[in-house]
């Protein structure tokens, strides 16, 4: 065929198609209609996940014949589980609320997360096995993760510290502000007036968490001052947070 | 176009799609991203502008939207929109040599990155990454040419 041969197609219908689709686009990051859709994506993956999961282990079980590994390895997963509990628990040790008293930590699961829009586009959620205690805090074992805020089915919707629509309050030094994730990992982000402080100061110290605003108690660390940028009327405070959510499938919520 | 050819076609695009995932995940940096999932996307339009119809076009961008979890129209749009600009040229590109297909693609996976990020994902959009795209683009071209050829030589019979 020529290489300048036109080809005969409608123009017409991919307008149309255009059209129609930037209006189901519109509405959908809008209002959120194809929710179900999205819910149908991941309930298929948990289930491949579980399906693969357990028809390995049926065949591993079938031809193994290693009884004492296979008792070892189990072994060890739980030894894993209660040394993250206990870490965790060490971890809400420091807070000033005294949240050692009872027990306060409810252990649940990641069931989904999606780590390439984790990195790339700045979404920082994940689905997790609890639904209830709805607004508290959760933390793996290295330190404060994120907040349960919805429930999706019979799962519950974490938000991460560093997604762009929580706010955390936090205090350092003698400053306090209401920290705020940009989608970027493991980063937070304070805005304070200018020549508060002096900069090298504060670069390194320790961030808490302020207890105001009344969900994350009081005294849990956060992470630390990694930079400081100041502009003409404010200073921007960076803050490299201390947990990593990828760390562990392992997690816990504070429900007091 | 038969039903194995738009599978063969389908099940190359998500590997493509794996393929960012799995690196972007694997690099761990915000500031990189490649798309080989778009540039599978052109190389179909571009060999074969008469079967990639704007059905086929459509399925496969919601099979990716669906399968990213991704807001419904996130790859439909731009696919339809590539789709006319490379069926309207079709043959005209091939006068080309590869390294300006590799630019002409380049430029319009770039405005599929703009709009993909400046729309819906704000947080995620540096210019960094953008440049870091568009030069992935150029680079990767001939290689994704190469398999997605060899891809339809020995498995799609439909398209020649």
């Amino acid at each position: 065929m020529a290489s300048n041969t036109p080809l005969h197609f409608s123009r017409f219908s991919y307008f149309l198609c255009i059209i129609f689709f930037s209006f189901v686009l519109f509405f959908d990051t809008k209002d959120n209609f194809l929710k179900s859709l999205r819910i149908i994506q991941t309930s298929s993956v948990i289930t491949i996940d579980l399906m693969t999961t357990n028809i390995f282990n049926f065949f591993s079980s079938w031809l193994d014949t290693k009884d004492d590994l296979k008792k070892t390895e189990a072994q060890l997963k739980s030894l894993e589980q209660a040394y993250e509990f206990l870490l965790a628990r060490q971890f809400i040790f420091s807070d000033e609320s005294n949240l050692l008293e009872g027990d306060n930590l409810v252990p649940a699961f990641i069931k989904n997360f999606d780590a390439y829009r984790y990195i790339c586009c700045g979404v920082h959620e994940m689905l997790i096995s609890e639904n209830s205690y709805l607004y508290k805090p959760v933390l793996n074992s290295s330190g404060l993760i994120g907040q349960l805020v919805d429930s999706e089915g019979n799962y519950g919707k974490l938000i991460l510290l560093s997604d762009s629509r929580h706010y955390l309050p936090v205090s350092f030094g003698s400053i306090y502000c209401n920290a705020n994730g940009r989608g970027m990992p493991m980063d937070l982000y304070c805005t304070v007036e200018k020549n508060s402080f002096e900069t090298n100061d504060i670069l390194g110290l320790p961030v808490f968490t302020s207890g105001l605003g009344g969900i994350f108690p009081k005294g849990l660390m956060v992470g630390s001052v990694s930079r400081v940028t100041t502009s003409e009327n404010s200073t921007e405070i960076s803050i490299s947070l201390l947990a990593d959510p990828r760390t562990s499938p392992n997690i816990y919520i504070i429900k007091t | 176009m038969i039903f194995k050819d738009f599978f063969i076609i389908s099940l190359s695009l998500l590997g493509g799609y794996l393929t960012d995932s799995f690196l972007t995940t694997l690099i761990n940096k915000p500031f990189f991203e490649i798309s080989i999932t778009y540039l599978i996307f052109f190389y179909w339009c571009y060999a074969a502008p008469q079967q990639f119809s704007l059905i086929i076009v459509m399925v496969t961008g919601f099979l990716i939207d669906f399968i990213g979890a991704s807001f419904i129209g996130t790859h439909i749009l731009p696919f339809l929109l590539f789709s006319l600009i490379i069926r309207t040229y079709a043959y005209r590109l091939r006068l080309f040599s590869h390294l300006q297909i590799g630019l002409i693609f380049a430029l319009l996976g770039s405005i599929g990155f703009t709009f993909k990020y400046l729309f819906l994902y704000p947080d995620g959009y540096f210019y960094s990454k953008l440049l870091f795209n568009f030069i992935s683009y150029i680079l990767l071209w001939p290689l994704v040419y190469s398999l997605c050829r060899h891809i339809r030589r020995n498995y799609i019979f439909d398209i020649k």
